[in-house]
């Protein structure tokens, strides 16, 4: 419900007018007014201000009311007398995004820590490697890599959690861009990591290889703190990075953590309250009657959680809708990709593979199709099944995925019970 | 009359005004830009300067290539 009701819009009209006024009042300073004559109007027209407000305004009284940037400049100091006691007085807490536990704050916090690593220790070694490719300092870029692959878990929350609330305001490009500019940074520590543990003694495709992670990963870092994040944060609600921040446990993070859960300053409404307006918690009451027996919604999901398998369905419309929620996920889902399309959730490059598959099961040419990867110390096998009714119309398509590496290494016999 | 951009305007303001500036940005290296939906969303937080620090052009090159286009940057 909370979405019909725009509250953005509201605050978005009560800020231009506060502008509008701070820009008359800049504008009288101008004319010649005293600070004291205008102090008074000031503090009555305008409770709290920030310093972006400002700048702004300073910005539109160059670009709209062409007033000169060396007057404007000249004007700066006493901006500052008339601006400095109420920015500092006024209660103000600082921007909730500057509070530890808010995703903006830990994503900013993770990228300290990557800078540190590929700016001080990557960089170090590098250049050692230049001057000595001995094991010893190959062993340091493989130590360096591996730690950096972490940034895994920060590009995914930002893929899985940021992305879609920017898509449902219509934000869509620039989520498909940098998520593939993510995927080549994942598989560019990769493919560095390969070239260093069969060195062939080109040091100067290693130097290569590793400038070019170092150069991706920082313009990564400032277009997310320049472009991403405050574009996020002008469209996205609390409530919104509130959810963000709940489900970020799920995917994890990169060389840090955030020091404590966020808890916005208004909130009072304990979380339960938020969590059953969503309808996420407490299922619902009632019973499911099907063909071959009845039982409780919330045998239901229990029984969908206890399966030894990740489940995942989408709609006729390629709606993500469900996803069982077991102990071990294989892959992290969050609560973010329901009613998502499926396109959506997934990176750019393998979008093509999904598309064509649901292409076949729509027309009917096919059913099943299955994959299998080994991934670390498991092997996924992967299977899709294309959902029909009884008519065999189409209406849907079930992710079934497990674990089957303890399946696989089953040898003999087992007729008793384990002690 | 001299067409003036401004370092720190968002490259949406900017395209908006002259919307030759997003050509002269696709070569000049801001190959993005041209994307789509990128100008309408990134682009109202993207401006020249942040431009300048992500690609590591060099701030002559990016005013040199605008002033034969006609344009001055203003800072």
């Amino acid at each position: 419900m909370s979405e019909l009701i725009n509250n953005r819009e509201h605050t978005a009209q009560e800020l231009t007018e506060r502008q509008q006024t701070l820009k008359e009042i800049i504008k009288e300073l101008h004319a010649g007014k005293s600070v004291e004559e205008v102090k008074a109007r000031f503090a009555e027209a305008v409770g709290g201000v920030s310093v972006a407000e400002i700048s702004a305004m300073e910005h539109a009284l160059m670009t709209e009311e062409g007033i000169p940037v060396s007057e404007v400049q000249r004007l700066c100091s006493v901006h500052t007398s008339i601006f400095k006691g109420s920015i500092e007085d006024i209660h103000r807490p600082s921007g909730p995004e500057e509070q530890p536990g808010h995703p903006v704050h830990t994503f900013k916090l993770e990228n300290r820590e990557i800078e540190r690593l590929v700016n001080f220790k990557l960089s170090l070694h590098a250049d050692q490697f230049q001057k000595d490719d001995s094991p010893k300092i190959i062993y340091k870029l493989l130590e360096d890599l591996s730690l950096l692959l972490d940034l895994d878990k920060h590009y995914s929350r930002k893929e899985n959690l940021v992305f879609p609330y920017l898509e449902r305001y219509g934000i869509f490009g620039p989520t498909k861009v940098m998520w593939g500019v993510d995927d080549s940074i994942r598989a560019a520590i990769k493919e560095a990591k390969s070239l260093l543990t069969e060195y062939n003694g080109d040091r100067e495709q290693i130097g290569k290889a590793l400038a070019h992670i170092m150069s991706e990963v920082n313009e990564m870092i400032f277009k997310e703190e320049n472009i991403l994040l405050p574009m996020a944060l002008s469209k996205l609600t609390e409530d919104e990075w509130l959810k963000i921040a709940r489900e970020s446990e799920e995917i994890g993070f990169c060389l840090t953590a955030p020091e404590r859960e966020w808890i916005p300053e208004r909130a009072e409404e304990p979380a339960e309250a938020l969590e059953q307006t969503e309808g996420t918690s407490g299922t619902p009451q009632g019973f499911v009657r099907f063909e071959t027996g009845i039982i409780s919604v919330q045998q239901l999901e229990l029984l969908l959680n206890h399966l030894p398998v990740d489940l995942t369905f989408i709609d006729e419309n390629d709606v993500v809708r469900y996803f069982s929620h077991g102990k071990e996920r294989i892959f992290a889902r969050t609560k973010a990709v329901i009613g998502r399309t499926v396109q959506n959730c997934h990176p750019p490059q393998s979008v093509h593979v999904v598309e064509k598959l649901l292409e076949d099961f729509k027309a009917g040419r096919k059913d099943v199709e299955d994959f299998w990867i080994p991934i670390k110390d498991k092997f996924v096998y992967i299977r899709y099944f294309a959902i029909r009714d009884a008519e065999g119309r189409y209406l849907g398509t079930l992710e079934f995925t497990q674990n089957i590496a303890p399946i696989r290494a089953l040898e003999g016999q087992k007729r008793i019970l384990s002690e | 009359m001299d067409k003036i951009l401004h370092w720190d305007e968002p490259i949406f303001n900017l395209v908006n005004r002259y919307p030759e500036v997003k050509d002269i940005m696709v070569e000049l290296g801001f190959h993005d830009i041209a994307k789509p939906g990128m100008l309408q969303t990134a682009g109202r937080f993207m401006t020249l300067s942040k431009g300048i620090a992500m690609k590591k052009v060099a701030m002559e090159t990016v005013e040199s290539t605008f002033l034969q286009h006609g344009f001055t940057i203003q800072k």
